[in-house]
């Protein structure tokens, strides 16, 4: 475990140097004890890979203080009785006009179509963080198959719940934005949504799964009609 | 009372802040909210809001807003020339608009982003417990977005105590106004990758001038200078991202993130910029140059108590009742004494039973004569739709400048002839600086 300052008020601790889903289910676990200790001047955890930052009101808590915490409840991480993480199921249309590029996937991997669409919805990926944008979802668990290289130059508009493969990440847009990934497929999950609390369906340390469903399922689920983007 | 602003011109990028929404980080969701906390707690206390109230941001081009309905308004921040149906309006004051007059924000004289506001708060929903705008989301304050012509902004008493107040005209003394060097000096605290950097490219950041680029916004202040040397890349496991987070890519260059940073970052991050300069750091025009200190972390801590105590100090500054003072003078040669009290833009001077009000002189406005176009900010020519001998009628589009990311159309204010073009698209140009001449018609 190791410290790291992040100006005068943040705290970042780190709990390992690589990427492990043991190594991000301890920050989510010690994410959620300092939540539940209910120490007088913490504002905010932040769980990310391997690291959990935490965000404090010096004129509060002392920083000295927040660390001896930190090693405390670090050393017995295993038990403190926590919520175990969920699974959400993303229900996915694949190919067509909701995945113009499941063909360059399946050319680049020599897979069929229906092979790529069968690994990328076959494993239970773990939620590493949130980031990038609200909801986006950094996601461990893409068969090394599926690895395929992201577009030279990014389209300027994927839609909404777009599925897509970059290098050897997946995962879902959950807002139209630009984007370079190889787009598959569509979710009519909503993957962030402003006027609820939380505004995602998942945290990190919770666990995805695309479903795939035709797109007649997709459109009855209220998905947005797809249209050649 | 309750009232709106109506945008007849909105300004280069106008948007609803309050505080801003920290809680919501682990989900991806920026914190964003004033840039300058500074400017932003001063104009709420200038028309007696809590200090959260939203305001209107508004950055190096302001806007020009008829007021609905009868409202208490201040601004504070950068430094505007300011009016109210023509007549001169002081700065770091409050003021009374009535049903219908119309405010212009002029020239910014110093700074980047002032904050108008308005005694009970700007009143758009809450999205996420917060009224603050996050542009690259587009949620919050005004439909995401910066206002754009058209657009009525409601202003709410929601706090009735607040609303029937009789008004009160709070000012803030001129010797609390911001004050600012250069270079600028910006305090860090190092970390949390200082130690992916080489020595030398640690002492490079720390000893070096850093020049704000045009590339600057509300996500971050890109910095042009030495390169920063790192031991070996710039990448690292995506990890969360402070306020003022100074982050070093590939290229050696720092840039400083900002409210609407994105909540996690894959680049090195050699330290953080603390909270008490970050007001002067988002008052930084591009151009403008900046230098780094670093602070130990008890001494970080020590500013921000006394960053805080001062905004205290300012809040009740502005409250306070006024001081008159005595001063003992000559007079035509005669020794008498004066009775002397601050007052919004001046002072009010009592010699032996007469007032007389005595104003601070305003400088040349930029924009002398019909003749010469000039540009309002300092930014990057993106395109020039005249030539010369172009006929051009008021409203005309003179020159499209792109400043801070952002597109500002220059357009003409009288009819005429265009007389001399000055600039071409890449040139570079300064605020004040002339693009073009036209001749009246």
């Amino acid at each position: 475990m190791r410290f790291r300052i992040a100006g005068e008020s943040g705290l970042v601790v780190e709990l390992g140097a690589g990427i492990s889903v043991r190594t991000n289910t301890r920050v989510r676990a010690l994410g959620l004890a300092l939540e539940q200790a209910g120490i007088p001047g913490l504002a905010e955890v932040v769980p990310t890979y391997r690291s959990l930052a935490i965000y404090y009101d010096p004129m509060v808590l002392d920083v000295d203080e927040l660390k001896a915490r930190v090693i405390e409840l670090t050393g017995r991480l295993e038990d403190i009785p926590l919520p175990p993480p969920r699974t959400v199921e993303l229900p996915t249309v694949y190919g067509g006009v909701y995945g113009p590029d499941l063909s360059f996937v399946a050319e680049h991997t020599r897979l069929t179509e229906a092979e790529v669409i069968r690994l990328h919805s076959r494993p239970l990926y773990h939620v590493y963080a949130l980031g990038f944008t609200g909801g986006f979802a950094y996601l461990g668990g893409l068969p090394a198959r599926l690895a395929t290289p992201r577009r030279d130059s990014p389209r300027l508009r994927v839609p909404e719940g777009s599925v897509g493969i970059g290098g050897q990440q997946t995962g879902a847009h959950p807002m139209e934005t630009p984007g370079g990934w190889r787009i598959i497929g569509r979710t009519c999950a909503p993957l962030f949504d402003i006027t609820k609390e939380p505004p995602t369906p998942v945290e990190p340390g919770d666990k995805i799964r695309f479903v795939p469903i035709s797109e007649a399922e997709y459109l009855a689920r209220g998905g947005t009609p797809g249209e050649p983007f | 009372m309750s009232g709106a602003l109506e945008a007849l011109r909105p300004g280069l990028c106008s948007t609803v802040q309050d505080l801003g929404r920290p809680g919501f980080q682990r989900y991806g969701v920026p914190a964003s909210g004033p840039m300058d906390e500074w400017g932003f707690r001063v104009a709420n206390a200038l028309v007696g809001n809590a200090p959260g109230n939203a305001v209107l941001e508004v950055t190096a081009i302001g806007p020009v807003l008829r007021v609905r309905g009868d409202a208490v308004l201040a601004v504070a921040g950068a430094e505007f020339a300011l009016d109210l149906d023509g007549q001169p309006v002081p700065p770091f004051a409050a003021f009374r608009a009535r049903d219908g007059q119309v405010l212009t924000f002029g020239e910014c004289r110093s700074g980047v982003r002032a904050y108008l506001s308005a005694a009970g708060g700007m009143d758009v929903p809450l999205v996420m417990r917060s009224r603050a705008t996050c542009l690259s989301g587009r949620y919050g304050g005004l439909e995401g977005r910066p206002l754009r012509a058209g657009d009525v902004l409601p202003i709410h008493g929601r706090d009735p105590a607040v609303a029937d107040r009789p008004f009160e005209a709070r000012f803030l003394p001129r010797r609390l106004w911001p004050r600012r060097g250069s270079p600028l000096e910006v305090r860090v605290v190092m970390g949390p990758q200082d130690d992916l950097f080489t020595p030398e490219g640690v002492a490079t950041f720390l000893g070096s001038e850093y020049r704000v680029t045009h590339d600057a916004d509300r996500m971050g202040y890109r910095l042009d200078g030495p390169r920063i040397a790192h031991r070996k890349g710039a990448d690292i496991v995506s990890d969360a991202t402070a306020p003022g987070t100074v982050q070093v890519p590939g290229d050696g260059r720092p840039i400083v993130l900002m409210g609407d940073r994105q909540t996690t970052g894959g680049y090195t991050k050699i330290a953080a910029v603390i909270r008490p300069d970050i007001p002067a750091l988002a008052q930084a025009r591009p151009g403008e140059w900046v230098c780094f200190r670093a602070l130990s972390l008890a001494e970080a801590h020590a500013a921000l108590a006394a960053f805080l105590a001062g905004l205290r100090d300012v809040e009740a500054a502005v409250t306070a009742p006024p001081a008159r003072s005595t001063l003992h003078v000559a007079l035509d040669g005669q020794r008498r004494a004066v009775e002397v009290e601050e007052i919004a833009g001046g002072f009010l001077v009592d010699v032996g039973g007469r007032e007389f009000e005595v104003l601070f002189a305003t400088p040349a406005e930029v924009g002398a004569g019909p003749a010469k176009v000039q540009s309002p900010v300092p930014g990057v020519v993106a395109q020039v739709h005249v030539a010369p001998g172009a006929a051009v009628v008021p409203g005309a589009r003179l020159v499209t400048l792109l400043a801070m990311k952002l597109q500002h159309d220059v357009t003409a204010g009288v009819a005429g002839r265009v007389a001399a073009v000055h600039v071409a698209p890449g040139s570079e140009v300064q605020a004040g600086e002339a693009l073009l001449e036209i001749e009246p018609a």
